[in-house]
């Protein structure tokens, strides 16, 4: 009886009606998790000073506009602070020989502090859209969903034009070979630090929009947002890949890191609609991404394990 | 009258001092050489080859001496600094190019060696895109057509190919060749070196190359130098480098430095 009154309260329409809102939060979690792509896969580090500059980006955001500013402008400033964050990783990591992940974790400590004095020492802090100007908010979805549609569309522009100019192509060679690019003249301890700037002004950028979508900053809206967005750049990159396998270009690779977000958020949706416990969300994102990442590495163990070699010593044996 | 490309006085580097590593790679190296020399260098493991081409690049500072390049002086210089002064083709085919990048992108990346990497400039414009495939066809390895393959999917011969063709793509005070054919085949390796020698000899390049193929030694190059615990044992050059055999060469070597010569790879190599 419980089954089927479960199965009764289930209703398609009420997993249609937010898919909008799923959507929405998707393409601003796409557009964190382009930051993401940018030290993980360009820069190949793993950087979690994430974490704390998402929340940085909302907590300034949130208190900028509430102060009267305009909301383009408190979404620059609040960029400009995730970029301030990421320079303070990269010299931690360049400068004083920090090893990334570490520098990371130090600048997202530090974060949490900071954060919070920018929101007055609260814990939260709401806008409601009703007394303020916001670029996007969950009361208008649609509306939301267009405007972040349009937002992630000129960002991948951006991003793409600017991997291919000569400061975006000595990062990529930076991540690549960093021996390589010494040998061609190529700083890659600055460009460590331009790709790590780069990337956490993305992400607050991200929070910004976060946090004028579900209406307020939390202390907490960063936590674990390095997952999400390694989550978003995985489910992209593999769905992209068995789409476009060889014939994938890097716009089109920005396009399904994007869209990966929004598939992550549809997902958490479901989650959500079949009133599974949402204490285990996390759980189940770590699991999915700690799947992918280990899938290139399984397959190439297939491809030539030890335990394989032995199996075929043994067929010489009996041969 | 000839203008001196590179100069070591009295190089020293001493790795892990202090600790039961302790390794003097470099003992007081002077070396100079002039404009349009190419020399190859010879000598057992560990007699500092490498060691004196990664302290001309500025891999790591050295303990004492002065480097000058091309009138230059770069002791105090990194690598990434002094590095529109020098083209460097490594071991390791691997080393010298970016793999998830492509072909033409490596070649404009080695092309703007030395200058300012602007935020605002596109990388590759349409003449210079000509440029690339009009010097991959001295290569003659077809990579001409393949300017938009990537470069992971190359061979080992023909990523050090295109690395030769990058560190030398904005003309260099002095080229560093450091065993650049020792992890391939031999037919390869002669292709390769085969290309080393043309672009050499086009653009009259100062030159020092490592080898651990005495006949290479000998067959290249207007000088040769044999290295021995950090210092320069022998140094032969004009006429006399012409007329070198790996018989007369072995025997110099016991004459100078009392010992036989203990490189069994050297003496069996081809």
């Amino acid at each position: 009886m419980a089954l089927i009154s479960y199965f009764e309260s289930l209703t398609l329409s009420g997993f249609l009606n937010c898919f909008p809102s799923g959507a929405a939060q998707g393409l601003i979690w796409g557009i964190m998790a382009l930051g993401v792509y940018i030290t993980f896969r360009i820069l190949n580090i793993a950087d979690l000073s994430v974490d704390g500059t998402f929340t940085t980006g909302g907590a300034i955001a949130v208190m900028m506009i509430m102060a009267g500013f305009n909301p383009f402008v408190a979404c620059i400033s609040a960029t400009l602070a995730g970029m301030l964050a990421g320079f303070v990783t990269g010299l931690l990591h360049t400068m004083f020989g920090i090893p990334a992940i570490l520098a990371g974790i130090l600048t997202q400590y530090a974060l949490w502090s900071i954060n919070l004095a920018i929101m007055g020492m609260k814990a939260n802090q709401a806008i409601s859209v009703d007394r303020f100007q916001l670029i996007l908010s969950s009361r208008y979805v649609n509306l939301a969903l267009g405007t972040g549609l349009v937002i992630t569309m000129i960002l991948i522009a951006l991003l793409y034009l600017y991997f291919g100019t000569e400061q975006g192509s000595a990062i990529r060679a930076t991540g690549c070979n960093a021996q390589m690019a010494k040998a061609n003249g190529i700083s890659i301890n600055k460009m460590t630090v331009l790709g790590l700037s780069l990337s956490n002004g993305i992400v607050a950028f991200s929070g910004s929009l976060m946090a004028q979508f579900q209406g307020y900053a939390d202390i907490n809206m960063g936590r674990g947002s390095i997952v999400i967005g390694l989550a978003a750049v995985i489910i992209g990159e593999v769905l992209g890949d068995a789409l476009f396998g060889k014939k994938m270009n890097f716009a089109l690779r920005l396009t399904f890191i994007a869209s990966g977000g929004v598939i992550y958020y549809i997902l958490v949706k479901l989650v959500l609609w079949l009133k599974l416990d949402t204490n285990y969300l996390k759980l189940l994102t770590a699991v999915i991404v700690a799947i992918f990442l280990a899938v290139p590495y399984i397959q190439n163990q297939r491809r030539a394990s030890f335990k394989k070699a032995g199996k075929n010593a043994q067929k010489v044996r009996e041969g | 009258m000839a203008e001196k490309m590179l100069e070591l006085q009295n190089v020293c580097k001493t790795f892990n001092p202090g600790t039961i590593n302790e390794k003097v790679a470099l003992n007081g190296l002077n070396l100079t050489l002039n404009a349009g020399d190419f020399v190859t260098v010879i000598g057992g493991n560990g007699a500092g080859k490498s060691t004196m081409l990664n302290a001309v690049a500025g891999v790591w500072p050295i303990d004492e001496g002065k480097i000058t390049i091309g009138g230059v002086d770069v002791t105090g210089l990194p690598d990434y600094k002094r590095a529109s002064l020098i083209g460097r083709v490594f071991q390791d085919p691997m080393t010298g190019t970016a793999a998830t990048m492509q072909i033409e992108e490596n070649l404009a990346l080695a092309y703007r060696r030395g200058k300012p990497r602007l935020p605002f400039k596109t990388q590759i414009s349409k003449a210079e895109r000509e440029m690339y495939k009009e010097r991959l066809s001295i290569l003659d390895l077809g990579l001409e057509d393949r300017l938009t393959a990537k470069v992971g999917l190359l061979s080992g011969g023909q990523r050090q190919a295109l690395t030769l063709l990058m560190a030398t793509l904005q003309t260099p005070k002095i080229l560093l060749l450091d065993e650049h054919t020792a992890a391939l085949d031999p037919k390869t390796a002669e292709k390769v070196l085969n290309a080393t020698e043309k672009v050499v000899s086009k653009a009259g390049l100062t030159t020092m190359m490592i080898t651990h193929n005495m006949r290479d030694a000998i067959a290249h190059g207007n000088r040769l130098i044999m290295m021995s615990e950090g210092r320069i044992i022998l140094d032969i050059s004009g006429e006399e480098k012409k007329n070198l055999t790996v018989e007369t060469l072995l025997h110099k070597f016991e004459e100078v430095s009392g010992e036989e010569f203990d490189n069994d790879q050297a003496l069996l190599s081809k």
